[in-house]
């Protein structure tokens, strides 16, 4: 009966409708017939179109240049590199103590940049996300802050904080018996590295906050209820509750992390430009030197620094998944 | 298990009471050299040498913010970076959205290798394509116009913004867009009416990171700047600043506050959106 109904009365809805658009049934035909498929691929391809344009010229092209230029000896001037040198860019690059002391500091800095920055900024989070917390929202706005501020900014500022002659730092830390003398944070070449880090952790921990945050809403409150009846103590809950359920969020964030931090660049030039002595030195500014900061600028060689950290960081990544696919199995 | 016992009480408030504390230290390091920049910035610059650690400037003067203003071209710098804000968010929403929408949507060949190229492409550090950059604005007369170092910068934001859209569409149940479809949208009426709307949070998103962005952009402003210097940023103005004033702390100060303080003002009102946006695209 029910079946019935429903029968007679689709083709007077589907008339309705229509009736209201001013079309006829035919209509309908000729657009069933003119196959929606076709017409959705058309308007996939022009959704797609302009992304596709911006990405081809001004992501993908620069990349495919780069990789050309690096088989040419070409100091940027003229239109085109023309002095062509086959593998010797890459054979120098080798042979380069001040690329592998480059990539060294690089890989330094990306271990211990996560290594301190991903678990401060979820332990954090997880404090900031008790509901019940009060001045939470005070206490976001604080830990945001520095995002917002420009890496020049931020360099010109902590290398006042940080100067040792009267940096309001080692004033503060003599002053309480800290120091028995001023220390020249980013002059020395063993702590210079380490305070860059540092710097860059408070600069983005902000952003990282909020990734743990949103992923932290995501866990439901059943789980941390369960724990509560089981008499967990609010560390048992963390490493027992809260890491298991965020395995997923942590991969991720893990991930970002890493690839951020291998872009590292600016805030290198604005602290120490690499110095002292190279022990800041990492792979954006040493290319930075040998594209823009000499007279006679290597492109190709740079380009081969471009071309070969990107292949070294590929091999690390898939080495890594290899290793970390077997301690799963295993 | 509701045992509350004068002990159980105790401790929790001692529990409470040390996480306020951490929290609250904390908060007083990360703010510490934001406060310092603003406050020095009302210094004298002899203050600045005696009193480098205090945050009370005495006497307060605005001197330094009269020099800052006046020497350098910071109203300028200031329009150029608003307009440079605007136009690289819009782009990147109208790319963001529409091809986001697509790839989360919808299956069609060449999606895996896009994706691929995408993503790939996302980990090559971007000082190091700086010089064909260069070289294809210069060719495509793009050098030392605002067109250029838009689009030269949205390549630069612009991935993330459509991984952050894909993630939220793909999440965005069926019936939707069936809904649409009945209404006989089509298309694109389905995506402006429906799907682009729903959208909001990454919007907010995308927006308020991109403005941060834009307001901090240095390098790419820069090169696509060199010989017109009437068309930089705040970025790149505050560097060339820098440059002229290399022993005038306060004024640097004074500059420094200039440039950032209305980004965190912007940022504080429109904080809890923000973070909002960014809990929906994870959850998404």
């Amino acid at each position: 009966m029910n079946a019935g109904r429903s029968d007679v009365q689709e083709p007077n809805l589907q008339k309705s409708v229509l009736n209201k658009r001013g079309l006829k049934k035919s209509d309908l035909h000729k657009a069933a017939v003119f196959n929606p498929e076709g017409q959705r691929s058309m308007w996939i391809a022009l959704f797609l179109l302009p992304t596709m344009l911006v990405f081809l010229m001004f992501i993908l092209w620069p990349i495919i240049a780069s990789i050309y230029y690096s088989f040419f000896q070409w100091n940027g001037i003229g239109e085109w590199p023309s002095y062509y040198v086959g593998l010797r860019n890459y054979q120098d690059l080798i042979g380069d103590s001040h690329f592998w002391n480059a990539f060294k500091n690089t890989v330094v800095f990306v271990v211990l940049n996560n290594l301190i920055k991903l678990p401060l900024t979820l332990i954090i989070a997880y404090m900031l996300n008790n509901p019940r917390l009060r001045f939470s929202n005070l206490y976001r706005t604080g830990l945001f802050l520095p995002m917002v501020s420009s890496t020049a900014i931020i360099g010109i500022v902590m290398t006042f904080i940080l100067n040792p002659w009267n940096g309001p730092l080692n004033k503060m830390l003599l002053e309480i018996g800290v120091l028995g003398r001023p220390v020249d944070w980013l002059g020395n070449i063993n702590l210079a590295m380490l305070v860059v880090i540092l710097v860059e952790v408070w600069h983005y921990s902000g952003q990282y906050i909020i990734y743990w945050l949103a992923g932290l809403q995501t866990i439901p409150k059943e789980l941390y209820e369960a724990a509560e009846v089981d008499g967990a103590n609010s560390v048992q809950t963390f490493l027992f509750v809260t890491i298991p359920a965020l395995k997923p969020v942590i991969i991720i964030v893990t991930l970002l992390g890493i690839v951020m931090s291998l872009r590292v660049f600016d805030i290198v030039m604005a602290m120490t430009g690499g110095g002292p002595a190279f022990s800041t030195d990492v792979i954006g500014t040493f290319i930075y030197r040998n594209a823009f900061g000499t007279a006679s600028p290597r492109i190709g060689y740079s380009s081969a620094v471009a071309v070969l950290f990107g292949g070294l960081i590929m091999v690390l990544g898939t080495l890594q998944g290899k290793i970390v696919g077997r301690g799963n199995h295993g | 298990m509701a045992k509350a016992t004068g002990g159980d009480y105790l401790r929790r408030l001692m529990q409470r009471g040390s996480l306020h504390a951490v929290l609250i230290l904390l908060c007083i390091i990360w703010i510490y050299p934001i406060v310092w920049m603003v406050s020095a910035s009302f210094k004298t610059n002899a203050q600045m040498w005696n009193n480098s650690a205090g945050l009370i400037p005495d006497p307060l003067q605005l001197d330094n913010y009269v020099r800052a203003w006046t020497t350098s071209n910071f109203s300028i710098y200031f329009l150029n970076t608003v307009i440079f804000a605007v136009s690289v968010v819009a782009l990147i929403v109208f790319l963001g959205s529409t091809s986001g929408y697509v790839l989360g949507r919808f299956k069609f060949p060449g999606k895996r290798l896009i994706m691929v190229l995408f993503i790939g492409t996302t980990v090559v550090p971007r000082a190091t394509t700086i010089i064909p950059l260069f070289q294809l604005a210069d060719m495509l007369g793009l050098l030392n116009n605002r067109i250029g170092y838009t689009l030269a910068y949205t390549s630069k934001t612009l991935i993330i913004a459509i991984l952050l859209f894909i993630g939220f569409y793909i999440g965005v149940p069926r019936e939707m867009e069936d809904s649409g479809a009945i209404d006989g949208c089509n298309f694109w009426q389905q995506f402006r009416h429906i799907m682009l709307p729903l959208a909001k949070p990454i919007i907010g998103t995308v927006t308020i990171l991109n403005t941060i962005g834009a307001w901090k952009a240095f390098m790419i402003p820069l090169v696509f700047t060199f010989s017109r210097p009437n068309l930089r940023t705040l970025g790149v103005g505050m560097y060339a600043f820098v440059g002229e004033f290399s022993s005038d702390w306060a004024a640097m100060a004074a500059a420094a506050s200039i440039s950032i303080v209305p980004m965190m003002v912007v940022f504080l009102l429109f904080q809890r959106y923000f973070i909002e946006g960014l809990a929906g695209a994870v959850k998404g």
